[in-house]
């Protein structure tokens, strides 16, 4: 009985884990690895409010601990092995493309590698291989790279850095193997060279080859573990540590999961926190062993002339004869078939482990969507028209073509009914002054109806644009006029309350009221009418009509009564952790839109869908259930769907962790506010999303520089009807807002940045 | 001037050698200025004492070694002035049977290859015919197409020796250097190797340089006799002239050697 090869068959059970790990990360842990928890409990005590952050000890939820973001360290460990172990046979491989031709061109005589071979030798024998890397690696520009350009970047430079060895050693077994007599026998048969080199030379070195390349992998795992103290790592730094002063400065841990990261963090915890060093110093370890182990138990094994091992392995190398080696294997015993069988899936499993990679989110284009989003082309969409029919059928039918599910039996489109709706048909407004000069204001850019109705109506205008009338009793003195009236010196409520008032128990022909200054002009739709008609005006308007007290007002309002049914479409990506599968994150985005927003409202719409369809492209597992809603009815707040949801939730609202508002999206292009204070501490989830929207969103800001995001709450444009959520249904709300920034035309955000910042967030934080 | 298949002029080959540090220069003359032709079908026997050069200019006229100075004619062309394309065609036509069977066979290759590799380069039968071509040389050498699969490692002395015939004749050659075919072989081996030698000859009808230190199997196989020593052809002529009424002392002494 031959004595058993132990040091194979360790590093072959090694490597079968590590291959088993790469393939299937999901059967062996529970845990998503990009979830961060920046907090996990928090209480008051003597009055102070203390929150526990990470790193986390080890613990039933965490059976290693977390990272200093709260990433469960197993987790990472396993999923980061795909990264980890690709980078290092990669750049094996790298070495042995330069290595290999150059090692044999040199061997067999030619001047120009052996020079190269030497002298790369010579100058990263002076300089060591981890200086020069640690100092290319850790400019700037390589720490910010996306996944897949950071993998080329690292495979390059640790190539170049430390191939010479290998090549050297080629060569020198090239020559060795040239010293033979049998190459004189195959020079006299009439082979050429390159025939030599292919036939002879490198079946020869095969052997030798292949111990090397497992032992490489070691090598360059040790390299790695080594970069990855000094804080050099594949897997851009996502997180950010500051933005004091306008300097951010990064957290120096990998976004992705990676093992040489977490040691980077080494220096700063390691008596704090060990379990976050341990652990990865630890898989290291197995790994580089498991390697070694391989190599050296292969020499063994190729130390025996009958080796089936390299019987197969110089069959399936030596070109062109692979028809022999089929022959030869069927005289080769049936154990050792089965061995060679084995090796084969488990080459075949690596290489399907490493090549299949989960499509990233680093493109996103909203222009994508149009291919799935089928269309017609409407100027205008308003609840209860048949635009929005329509439009509420196209969206549905996107969503189930990119693979949402529906919210209920009923389909995607659930129906609200609201107050009356109407609209104006036709709208003009001319004021004659006391010199017979006529002036003309815009219906939609000047001024807005408010109350609705046929009516053709003249009178006297009368300014109370400063006057405060909440007092008053008696306003027949405004009988038969039209009444400016500034609502800046009046609170919102009490303006409302006023100008109904002024409506109903006096005969005034019509209000202009005065916009505060920050505010838009509504959309010209409602439910009121009255005997008169109530316009807002913008200040610039109310200005110019000041100037024209005591003038002749004339107005021609027509209008239409629109269905009272509003579509919100929603559609839902459900859930498939066992934990927080339930829990939703709802999206909202507007599809409704006037002629001013033909064009961005078109776009909203692509903008939602793609977001939608990346994150079903990403095919994340273990995550929570996330909810599409596009609402009907955003451009006036009185049909806004998102009031029909807080009456009638979609989704259950205890089951609703979070609520995204992106309905005042205005431009493609512009200046981003952003408020959060509807995300409070006491909801973790919501709160740990914020946190990383807001680092996504500001790492853009960073690496394009000079965004215009406002990160402060109360953003403009916002009110009541956008934090809904929040107050109806205690839905945390996250709300966005894009707005045009006309003095600032280059350096904004465009949609696509904020989408690629939500999808990482959402990769990032949905567990 | 008659054509000869293989015409050899003031070949020669000279090594400097140098023992160590302060030792002045040696000039070792391993091949001196020898000329020799060998007609059509005819077996030259090249026979001298271990170091006088034999295998050397075998290895010369194959260009396995570069020549210093001399010309080799082969049908009539200058071998070592043709550059690497031409004279790797011209390979076919001139093989070699080396005397160490085992090491000059690559031991990473199977048999079959060995032998097919020759019907490769030169497209000596088309790709689909190569494994009856192997099958057919191998029993032409007394081996069996069963032997295909083996090693060179899995065979006795003898039979590495007739792989290394069926290799050097796969490729049809005019000319073949028999660089001591015999001398690495039992005694009882050796006999069975040379009648496999003559067979193929006349089966063939190839033309053989026949390079051997032994007389008797030089006299058993050649037609022709050239002694060699220190580098310079001493004697040539035919093989009864040579062995019946040598004229060179040398000669003489390796006859009264041999008796």
């Amino acid at each position: 009985m031959k004595k058993k090869n132990l040091s194979l068959i360790i590093g072959s059970c090694i490597l079968v884990v590590l291959i088993f790990t790469i393939n299937f990360p999901s059967l062996l842990t529970d845990i998503n690895p990009y979830t961060a928890q920046t907090m996990r409990t928090w209480n008051y005590e003597n009055g102070e409010l203390n929150l526990q952050a990470p790193p986390f000890p080890p613990s039933e939820e965490n059976p290693l601990g977390t990272d200093e973001m709260g990433r469960d360290i197993l987790a990472f460990i396993i999923y980061g092995t795909k990264l980890t172990l690709t980078i290092s046979i990669f750049v094996v491989i790298g070495r042995f493309l330069l290595a290999l031709p150059l090692g044999v061109a040199a061997g067999f005589g030619s001047y120009t590698s052996k020079m190269i071979i030497e002298q790369c030798s010579i100058i990263f024998t002076a300089l060591p291989a981890l200086l020069i890397g640690v100092i290319i690696l850790k400019m700037n520009f390589f720490t910010n790279l996306y996944r897949e350009q950071s993998i080329v970047a690292f495979v390059l430079v640790l190539t170049i850095v430390d191939w010479a060895k290998l090549g050297k050693m080629i060569m020198e077994r090239v020559q060795e193997t040239l010293g033979k007599p049998f190459i004189k026998g195959e020079i006299a048969i009439g082979k050429s060279r390159l025939q030599i080199t292919l036939e002879n030379v490198i079946p020869h070195l095969t052997a030798e080859l292949v111990i090397l390349f497992f032992m490489e992998i070691a090598r360059v795992l040790t390299m790695m573990m080594q970069f990855g103290i000094f804080g050099v790592f594949v897997g851009n730094m996502g997180f950010i540590a500051d933005t004091e002063g306008g300097q951010t400065t990064f957290l120096n841990i990998s976004y992705e999961p990676e093992w040489a990261s977490m040691l980077g963090s080494a220096r700063n915890y390691i008596r704090l926190a060990p379990w976050t060093v341990i652990f990865p110093g630890i898989a290291f370890f197995i790994s580089i062993l498991g390697f070694n182990l391989i190599g050296e138990g292969l020499r063994k094994e190729f130390q025996e002339k009958n080796s089936v091992y390299l019987t197969g392995l110089r069959g399936m190398l030596s070109f062109g004869k692979l028809k022999l080696f089929v022959r030869q294997k069927s005289t080769v015993a049936r154990k050792q078939k089965i061995y060679i069988v084995i090796s084969v899936s488990c080459a075949f499993l690596a290489v399907m482990g490493i090549g299949a990679w989960n499509q990233y989110s680093a493109v996103f284009q909203y222009t994508d969507a149009k291919e799935i989003f089928v269309h017609e082309a409407f100027d205008e969409v308003l609840i209860g028209t048949e635009q929005s029919k329509k439009m509420a059928q196209n969206i549905g039918d996107s969503l189930m073509k990119i693979g949402l599910k529906p919210m209920s039996e009923k389909g995607y489109i659930s129906e609200y009914t609201t107050e009356k709706i109407y609209v104006p048909t036709e709208a003009r407004l001319k004021v004659v002054s006391t010199a017979m000069e006529i002036e003309e204001f815009v219906h939609q850019t000047d001024f807005v109806f408010q109350s609705f109705g046929n009516k053709e109506l003249n009178g006297e205008l009368y300014d109370a644009s400063e006057m405060e009338l909440l007092s008053t009793i008696d306003f027949t003195n405004m009988k038969d006029q039209f009444v400016l009236l500034d609502s800046n010196i009046y609170s919102e409520k009490g303006f409302q309350y006023l100008v109904k008032k002024i409506m109903t128990e006096s005969e005034v022909k019509g209000i202009f009221c005065i916009l505060p200054a920050k505010k838009a002009l509504p959309y010209p739709m409602g439910n009121e009418v009255y005997n008169g008609v109530v316009m807002w005006v913008t200040p610039e308007a109310g200005n110019r009509l000041k100037q024209l007290s005591g003038s002749d007002v004339q107005i021609v309002l027509k209008s239409r009564e629109l269905e009272n049914i509003g579509r919100n479409v929603a559609g839902m990506i459900p859930g498939n952790d066992k934990m927080v599968g339930e829990e939703a994150i709802i999206i909202g985005i507007g599809y409704n839109y006037d002629r001013n927003q033909k064009e961005i409202g078109e776009k909203r719409i692509l903008w939602g869908l793609e977001l939608a369809r990346k994150l079903i492209q990403m095919d994340q597992e273990k995550r929570r259930t996330i909810i599409f809603v596009f609402w009907d009815g955003t451009v006036s707040d009185s049909y806004n769907g998102k009031t029909a949801y807080g009456k009638q939730p979609l989704y259950n609202p205890e089951k609703s962790e979070l609520y995204v508002d992106l309905t005042r999206i205005y431009t493609d292009k512009g200046h981003l506010y952003y408020n959060s204070r509807q995300a409070p501490i006491t909801r973790y989830f919501s709160f740990s999303f914020n946190h990383q929207l807001e680092n996504a969103i500001a790492k853009r800001n960073v690496v394009q520089n000079e965004y215009k995001v406002d990160m402060y709450p109360g953003a403009k444009g916002e009110n009541y009807m956008d934090k809904i959520l929040y107050y109806e249904v205690n839905t945390p709300t996250i709300i966005l807002s894009m707005q045009e920034d006309k003095g600032n035309t280059n350096k904004l955000l465009t949609l696509d940045e904020l989408g690629k910042s939500l999808l990482e967030t959402l990769k990032n934080n949905n567990h | 001037m008659r054509e000869a298949l293989l015409q050899v002029e003031n070949l020669s080959k000279h090594y400097v050698v140098k023992k160590n540090l302060i030792s002045p220069k040696i000039l070792i003359k391993a091949v001196d200025n020898i000329s020799f032709d060998i007609d059509h079908g005819e077996t030259l026997g090249l026979i001298g004492e271990s170091g006088s050069g034999k295998t050397t200019t075998g290895e010369l006229i194959l260009r396995l070694i570069h020549a210093d100075t001399g010309r080799v004619f082969f049908q009539g062309e200058n071998v070592l002035q043709m550059d690497e394309k031409n004279m790797r065609r011209k390979r076919k036509d001139i093989q070699i049977i080396f005397q160490q069977a085992q090491e000059t066979l690559d031991p990473k290759v199977t048999i079959g290859e060995i032998i097919a590799a020759p019907l490769r380069i030169y497209s000596i039968v088309p790709a689909t015919e190569i494994e009856a071509e192997v099958d057919r040389l191998l029993n032409m050498v007394g081996l069996t197409g069963k032997d295909k699969n083996k090693y060179t490692y899995q065979l006795s002395g003898g039979q590495k020796q007739r792989i290394g015939i069926a290799r050097a004749i796969a490729s049809r050659p005019k000319l073949v250097i028999c660089d001591e075919p015999v001398s690495a072989l039992d005694v009882s081996v050796q006999g069975q190797i040379l009648n496999l030698l003559i067979d193929l000859k006349k089966e063939l009808s190839l033309t053989y340089l026949f390079i051997s230190h032994d007389l008797k199997v030089v006299q058993h196989i050649c037609d022709r006799i050239a002694v060699m020593f220190k580098g310079r052809i001493v004697e040539m002529g035919d093989k009864e002239q040579i062995m019946l009424n040598p004229r060179n002392d040398y000669t003489k002494q390796l006859i009264e050697a041999m008796l």
